[in-house]
């Protein structure tokens, strides 16, 4: 793992994705759709990538090995630039289309849900947040999402009392998500750093 | 490369599953916390904490009044969820780490705006 790889990892469960999707970067930005159901993301990685391979097979063909994949992301639907709008859901926004099942996220900010407590060290009210997301990277081979506790700390000494861990959780346990988030959506990327066919290798062991 | 990815990350940073931990007997010496005066005396010592459960991203919390005591790599099973139960560990304060975001726009899991939480290591049933 190179130093660029691994400062992406220690990014969280969103640098898990980004580090299988093009080994930085934020995964919203690479989505092609992004849908209200797994199932439609899950279809369209599908269908595309059965068309990818057929094209493939061609002579002369040029397709390369970048393939769709599916990641999820947790989030909260309140994005309002003001602290206290975020203490409440927004039922409104980030809805799905009606025909087409997509979730328009252009204007989505990474923001979290305010919250007000008691700060440990002072014992006053403070205004703080919730986590920001939480992205889970599909794996086909496995059919699980693989995502991450939290970020890598900064602090060495919590870092080592409380370090990064990778979490494999199934769809159903990762889709139930914490109370840090009211909405999902379902991302569809071409993938330039994932191999399926090879992941399931690895999964399988050494022999 | 990219298969190593998940792979080298399950060995280096340690692969695991969400889990709960069935009811253990109470250590003698936990003292009871129900508030946060209660709390900040008790630093670096054994305490049991009776609260409602909350599912957490970075960890299930216990919470009475408006104490609240995260507890760090435990998860409690689903159905103890929005329930009452007991947890016992060793109470420390941390500080809560915000997002960081880099010059090119990657941003990081995190919180925003900082502070300093309750968390209990070493977390188990009672």
């Amino acid at each position: 793992m190179t130093p660029d790889e691994r400062a992406t990892i220690d990014r969280g469960c969103i640098g898990i994705t980004a580090a299988n999707l093009h080994g930085g970067g934020n995964p919203l930005d690479s989505a092609v759709k992004t849908y209200a159901t797994f199932e439609l993301a899950h279809k369209y990685m599908v269908d595309h990538n059965k068309l990818l391979d057929e094209a493939a097979k061609q002579p002369g063909s040029t397709v390369g090995p970048a393939r769709y994949v599916v990641f999820a992301q947790l989030f909260w639907s309140n994005q309002s630039d003001n602290c206290d709008d975020r203490l409440h859901p927004d039922d409104k926004a980030f809805r799905p289309d009606r025909k087409t099942g997509e979730i328009d996220m252009s204007s989505y900010k990474y923001r979290a849900q305010s919250r007000i407590k008691k700060d440990a060290v002072a014992g006053a009210d403070i205004r703080t947040s919730y986590v920001n997301f939480d992205y889970g990277f599909w794996d086909e081979a496995s059919n699980s999402f693989w995502h991450a506790n939290h970020m890598q700390y900064k602090d060495a000494a919590r870092a080592a009392a409380d370090p990064m861990k990778v979490l494999q959780s199934t769809r159903d346990k990762f889709v139930k998500g914490y109370i840090d988030f009211d909405r999902i959506v379902f991302g569809v990327a071409l993938a330039q750093n994932y191999n399926p066919g090879l992941a399931a290798i690895a999964h399988a062991g050494p022999h | 490369m990219p298969h190593l990815v998940l792979v080298v990350l399950g060995i280096v940073l340690g692969t695991s599953t969400c889990r709960g931990s069935p009811p253990m007997p109470s250590t003698p010496n936990a003292s009871m916390i129900a508030s946060n005066d209660d709390a900040r005396a008790a630093v670096g010592k054994v305490v049991r904490i009776r609260g409602t459960v909350q599912r957490e991203k970075l960890g299930d919390t216990i919470n009475v009044g408006d104490l609240s005591v995260r507890c760090e790599d435990f998860r409690f099973p689903d159905n103890v969820v929005s329930h009452t139960a007991t947890a016992e560990g060793t109470l420390a304060i941390v500080r809560d780490e915000p997002a960081t975001v880099s010059a090119g726009g990657e941003i990081s899991q995190g919180t925003e705006g900082g502070g300093s939480s309750f968390v209990l290591r070493h977390c188990v049933v009672r």
